[in-house]
Order: structure tokens, then sequence, then C-alpha cells
């Protein structure tokens, strides 16, 4: 019998849905094995069509996206609910991805549409069809249903959409499995790396970078040594930081923290207290936006405690 | 007001349908809602010049190229450079790629289940799947075509979807010998492919008079960029606008001044804006982008069999624009082929290995804009930083949004022409989405957000009663 699989978005970019076209003629042997239920960007179904269904009905059901609106969240406490297995599919949805920087502030709405912008109905006799409210933050896909594995990456690549059907289809799916290396992104990088100390924190754009040596040792902000590897380092392998869409490995938790800390040994910031270094502590200075490029993807899941302090700090100011 | 409710699936993209009637039941105008927001324009802020363009590229899976460069377009304004010529070859060739690859997606997986099997078809059979079990070659051959734009967007930036390759200055790899020749061994049937699907839809062009005629066929104003001298352009020149006879309303506009002749208006029903030529007013400046646009605005597309095509095009409207949005599929076509010739002429230039291709500034401009021709049309990135390089200030105006109101209009007329009485058939569902496909929206750049585009619609009386629902997708 062929498994029934259903893959929904929500607030997403469509890269996760056409991440699939990736496999490329491989695409029509994946899909002769599975029963397409529902699947909004390539087949026609609907809403009911989904209600309608046994609890657990679905073998596999692969969500994309952030959790943005009231209505994603509806939508996936549903899937839930109709599924065996059910993923995060793509770092919006395992991470809360890049649309989880909004979680910095407030405000959306008014930024885009102006002040005091509020959605309204079409016509006053169809409230239902007012554009849905928005959640107070963005939120990875876990914090509102549980999820049994991770297919990550921003989009997920081909290697990893392979793997992950492979054990979809044979039956091998382990619950809180992950479809990516435990191990960092830089074991299968061919850049060499020399852990050199660091005089500059350098961006991308300020140099051409040497085509063998390590992006890090080069003085570049890249994610490798945190993040898990499964991509073949494509990034850093076009002569661009890793950013960490695959996720952190087990072993580093936190990328910001983890990231930071090796960042420090290589300029020696802080070895010997704060004064002993004063030139090596100002090299950090050129880290800007430490948010944006550490937690590009995993703002949502690990920058609760610097909102909460942001918070404070605000309080007491006020 | 009587009104109708359609939600949309086989788009990229979260919206929604309503057709309004007036007291005659006659449809008096018809809304497309879009559901979804994520507010990259909010959470841009605070970032850095040099990070957008990879953080831009989230806006959109489909096209993220399309963002990227036009970030950079953006940045390289801020930087007050002029990248070097190799650098924007190499950028023009990522965007053909993108423009092959994404009008490809459009034409052969989300619109040849119409095209091919009819809008009266079973839903169930009505998708890609569909169409491979009907005409495998055709299936092939669309996933072959696209997969040859994105080699090209592999080869050079490292990773199909979201590279991170165009920077504030240039691009930051150059292409070697070895990718170059890669692409062109694979150019010869990418070619053979284009063609055949240009055949095959001029062949069967004559079955789709009713749609032809009834998919959004109204005139408008249209906009594009167009090179210095006419030419079609996908990257640099500047914008032109002409009318429904193809007249010229207005040449040779500098990109960077869009404020002064695009408004954006705003509607509480929808996330998506209404952006329309401003000195016409709002919403009677409503104009149309895209490849349909691209192809009315410009004098010739400036590649041999392009050009026999564009011919035969502009033979469908003697003398005029052709002002039927179904023919967006044709545009797209003639466009694939364009392009590929065009990549073509690009390998083919010693200067495409050079490895020249960075500017190096600092920030030299406290505000930048970029504008570019994504495959669904003109897109334009504007940003304001402080002395460091830090966002102050994002708008972003994205091809799908300046066809919003013509989307609009499409989807009345559509629905003038084949509802009768109250009832929303199957064959209106279909034609209102095969409609609204013409334009091959992609929701998640308009609205920078992206969900199931489901349809529904919901018919609605006089006196704001609700008639008749139906609805699809989620």
């Amino acid at each position: 019998m062929r498994a029934k699989l259903a893959v929904y978005w929500t607030g997403s970019c469509g890269g996760c849905d056409v991440s699939f076209l990736e496999l490329g003629p491989g695409l029509l042997d994946v899909l002769s094995q599975v029963e397409i239920v529902f699947w909004p960007a390539l087949v026609d179904a609907k809403r009911q069509d989904l209600e309608r269904l046994p609890p657990r009905s679905i073998d596999i059901t692969l969500v994309n996206g952030v959790l943005r609106t009231e209505e994603n969240a509806e939508m996936v406490a549903l899937l839930r609910e109709k599924s065996r297995f059910l993923g995060a599919y793509g770092a919006c949805a395992h991470l809360g991805g890049v649309p989880a920087l909004a979680n910095q502030g407030n405000g959306i709405l008014e930024a885009v549409f102006g002040p005091g912008f509020r959605p309204a109905p079409p016509f006053p006799e169809a409230p239902e069809d007012t554009p849905p409210d928005l959640l107070p933050e963005a939120l990875p896909l876990d914090e509102v249903v549980p999820v049994d594995f991770v297919v990550p990456g921003c989009p997920p690549p081909a290697g990893l959409i392979a793997r992950f059907f492979e054990a979809a289809l044979s039956g091998g799916l382990q619950p809180g499995q992950v479809f990516a290396e435990e191990k960092a992104l830089c074991e299968e990088c061919p850049r060499v790396r020399e852990e050199r100390r660091i005089s500059r924190v350098l961006r991308p754009h300020e140099v051409l970078p040497d085509p063998e040596k390590c992006l890090l040792d080069q003085g570049m902000v890249c994610l490798g040594p945190v993040t898990r590897g499964g991509c073949e380092a494509s990034c850093p392998k076009a002569g661009m930081p890793c950013t960490g869409c695959l996720g952190p490995t087990p072993k580093a938790g936190d990328p910001a923290l983890a990231l930071l800390s090796a960042l420090a040994s290589l300029v020696r910031a802080g070895e010997e207290g704060e004064a002993a270094f004063p030139e090596e502590n100002r090299i950090l200075d050129g880290l800007v936006d430490p948010i944006g490029t550490l937690y590009k993807y995993a703002f949502a899941k690990y920058g609760r405690p610097l909102r909460r302090l942001a918070r404070r700090r605000e309080e007491v100011r006020a | 007001m009587r009104h109708l409710r359609i939600p949309v699936t086989r788009i990229e993209g979260h919206g929604l349908i309503t057709v309004h009637l007036g007291e005659d039941g006659r449809v008096r105008e018809a809304r497309f809602h879009v559901t979804e927001v994520r507010g990259f324009e909010r959470f841009c802020v605070g970032r850095t010049i040099w990070e957008m363009p990879a953080l831009t590229a989230r806006i959109c899976g489909i096209c993220p190229v399309s963002h990227l460069l036009c970030s950079a377009k953006a940045g390289d304004a801020v930087l007050a450079v002029r990248i070097p010529r190799p650098a924007e070859k190499l950028r023009r060739l990522m965007n053909l790629g993108q423009i092959v690859q994404s009008h490809a997606l459009s034409f052969f997986h989300l619109s040849s289940p119409d095209l091919l099997l009819g809008w009266d078809a079973d839903p169930k059979v009505r998708n890609i799947l569909g169409v491979a079990a009907f005409d495998r070659k055709l299936a092939l051959d669309g996933i072959r075509l696209r997969a040859f734009g994105q080699e090209i967007i592999e080869i050079l930036g490292g990773k199909r979807i979201h590279p991170a390759w165009a920077v504030p200055g240039g691009v930051n790899q150059p292409l070697t010998e070895e990718g170059r020749d890669r692409i062109a061994a694979k150019l010869p049937e990418a070619m053979r492919i284009a063609q055949d699907a240009l055949a095959y839809y001029e062949s069967r062009m004559g079955s789709w008079a009713e749609e032809i005629e009834h998919f959004g066929n109204f005139p408008s104003l249209f906009m594009a960029l167009v090179a210095p001298d006419g030419s079609w352009e996908h990257y640099g020149g500047f914008l032109r606008v002409v009318d429904a006879e193809r007249r010229i309303v207005a040449d040779g506009l500098d990109p960077a001044r869009y404020p002064e002749y695009i408004g954006e208006a705003v509607e509480p029903w929808s996330y998506l804006k209404f952006p329309y030529y401003k000195p016409y007013g709002y919403p009677e400046g409503m104009y149309r982008v895209g490849p349909l646009a691209r192809l009315n605005c410009c004098e010739r597309f400036g590649t041999k069999l392009a050009d026999e095509a564009l011919s035969r095009f502009r033979a469908l409207a003697p003398g005029k624009a052709v002002t039927a949005s179904f023919h967006y599929h044709y545009a797209r076509l003639i466009e694939i082929l364009g392009a590929l010739e065009k990549i073509g002429e690009l390998l083919s230039d010693p200067e495409i290995l050079s490895t020249r291709v960075r500017a190096e500034a600092g920030i030299n401009e406290l505000e930048g804009v970029g504008v570019h021709e994504a495959p669904r049309g003109t897109l334009i990135h504007h940003y304001g930083v402080d002395e460091t390089g830090v966002i102050r200030r994002v708008n972003l105006i994205v091809s799908t949004g300046h066809n919003n109101l013509a989307m609009n209009r499409t989807v009345a007329q559509i629905a003038e022409h084949w509802l009768s009485g109250r009832e929303i058939t199957e064959g209106l569902l279909n034609r209102l989405e095969g409609g609204i496909r013409a334009y091959d929206p992609c929701l998640s750049c308009s609205v920078h957000a992206v969900g199931r585009m489901p349809l529904r619609v919901v018919l609605v009386g006089p006196e704001g009663e609700i008639l008749a629902e139906r609805t699809r997708g989620a």
C-alpha cells in the first residue's frame, strides 16, 4: 500500500515546496510510491476534505513555514490530529527561520501597511474572511504541536530530502530523528582550517575570500563549527560563510553562544580579564548585528532569554 | 451587492477571491484577498546592507534569485559603485537562468494541467502528476528545462534555492571554465524543449479562444524595464509605460525615482498592497507587469528566434498591445527561448570568465534603490541605512503586487462571463483559478509571505446576504 503523504505550508517562502523538485526525475519515483492526500501547492484539495479524514489516517505530514498567524496554528493542530508522523520541514518550521527575526520587535502590520492599519472583512457579513490576526510571536512548529522528526535546511538540500524519503518509504522513520549530521559542517567542508588567530572580523563584502582557506580563519563569521553537516558545505564552497540553516549540532546548543565562544578564542578576547587585551576586545565590535548573524534562523528557538533580558532592561530604564 | 467567494490552489501563496454583484445581478467588482504576511519590511530593520541579499532571498523560494540580485543592486546604490562589467554579466546570466527555471515551473508544473487536460477536468488529475500520466514527454521536458535554469544558478551560486552569491558591489565568485562548459553542454536540449513548448502553445492556441477572450482581456497600462535602445531588458535600463494601443505613456523613467510615479494603496481586507501609476490615480492607474508587459513595452527582443516568435505574438494585435492576460503564457514561452539565446551569447563572451567581479566600497549613500525584472515583473527594493550600513527603512514592491489591480479585474471578467445565475460551478472555479494563474502570482513575494493558495468563492447578494459558496484548498 502506498504511504499517505500530506505537505502543508504556513508562513513560508515556498522554497520548501519547490525543494522537492531538487530530486529531479527521482521525484517521479518518490511520487509513485506515495498517495498525496493534501498538498495545496501541488494538488487541488479542500480543508473540508482534511477535516473529514479519520484521526491518524495520514501516514506522514511535512509542515514547512513559520507559524505566523492564528490560522497557521489552527491548521497545524488539525494536521497533527490527522497524522501518524508529523515532521518539521525546513528551517522555519524547525527553528522559526528568518521570519522569526521579527520577534525582536512588534508592530509588523503598522510597519508594513501604515499607522492605524487593522485588517477588516471584505464585507461586513463575512467576518471570517478578515485576514487572520498575527500570533504575538513567530513560532517554530514544535511550540504548537508535538513534532516527530525534522528535515532541516533553508531549504532542505536534495541529499537530505532523498535520505528522508528513503527512511520514510521503507517504514524506517524514527521518532526524534533529525535528517542531518550530528557532526559539524566543518567536517565536510573542503577548506583548510588552522585555527589561526584573527585580527579583524570581516564581512563577506569586505574581502574576496581565499578559495582554499577556512573562512573563519580569514576572519569571516562562519557558523560551520556549530552547525549540523549534511549540505556538503555548499555555501562555504561558494565562498559564503555558513549561516546555520541546518540548525545547531546537539553539542553546540544555542548557536550564538557557541559561536561567540569559538570567536572569542580566535581573537583571544577576555582570556585574562577584560583589560588584558583591549585591542583584541574591540575586534568583536566588527560583528555588526549579532542577532541577525548568529541567530539568523534560530531566533525563535534560542532568542527567548535575550528577549526577556531586553524587556527587563527596558523596565529598569522606565 | 452580492458577493462570491473562492480560495485558490496551485499558486504560490494564500488567497481568497470575492465577487460582488450589483442590484442587476451583474458582476460589479471582484477582489483577490491575500491572507498572509511575514513582515520583512519590519524585521529587516537592524540588519546590515550586506546581509540583505541573502535575507531578502527568503522572501520567496520560487524566485529567491530575483530578490538576491535586486537587493544587491540596491546595495550597489548605497555603496555608490558601478560594478565591474563581468560581474554584471554574471548577474545577468543568473537572472536569465532564474527566468528560465521560474517560467518553466509556471508553464509546465503549474499551468500545463489546465492547458493540457482542460479546465473542466477532474481536479484529482488536474495537476503535474496527471500531466505525467497523460503526456510523459511534456512533464519530463518541464522538469529538465527547469533543472537547466536551476543548474545555472547552482553553478554560479553554489545552491539552487537561496544561493548566497550576489553582494553589494558585484558577486563573490567568478564563473569557472568548467562551469561555463557544463552550462553550454546542456543548452541545446533546453533550446529544443523551449521550441517544442512554443510550437505546442501556438498549435493549441485556437482551442483556448474563449479563455483567451475572457481571462483578463482588457485595456490597461503596461510597465517594464527596457534597454536604452528600446530592446527587451531584464536587469538594467529604464522603466517604460505603454498603454493598450502600445503608445508610450512614459519613457526613460529613472527606476530609483519610483515613488514619483508609483503609488501604493492599502485595503484592510488584504495583506497585499495595490500599486498604481500615480499620474492616473487609484485605481485608474492600474498597470500590468511581467512577461506580457515586457513584450508589449520592448521594441524587439534582440535575439533571432525570440524576435521571430515576437513578430507572431505581435500579429495577435497588430499595432497594439496584446491585452489578453491569457497570453502571459505565450509571452513566458517566448521569454524562455530568448533567455536561452541570451545565455548562449553570454557564454561565448570571453569576459564571462573574468575574475574582476567585485567593486569594494563603504557606505557612500544613505539610501539605495534596486530595480530589475523578476520573472513575474518589475521588482523594487528600497533601503535606507545609517552611516554603518545598518538598515533603518525598507520598502519592497514586488511583481505580483504590481499586478494586484489587474488580477482583480481579471477575476471580475471571468466571473462575468462564466457565472450563470447564482451557482458557482466547478468550471467557473477552475477558470477563476486559471485566470489568476496566468499571472503566475507569487504570493510569497507579494506579501513577503506564502502559504497555501486556497480558492474560496463566495457569492453575495445586493443586501450582503451570502447566496452561494464554494471552497477548495485550505
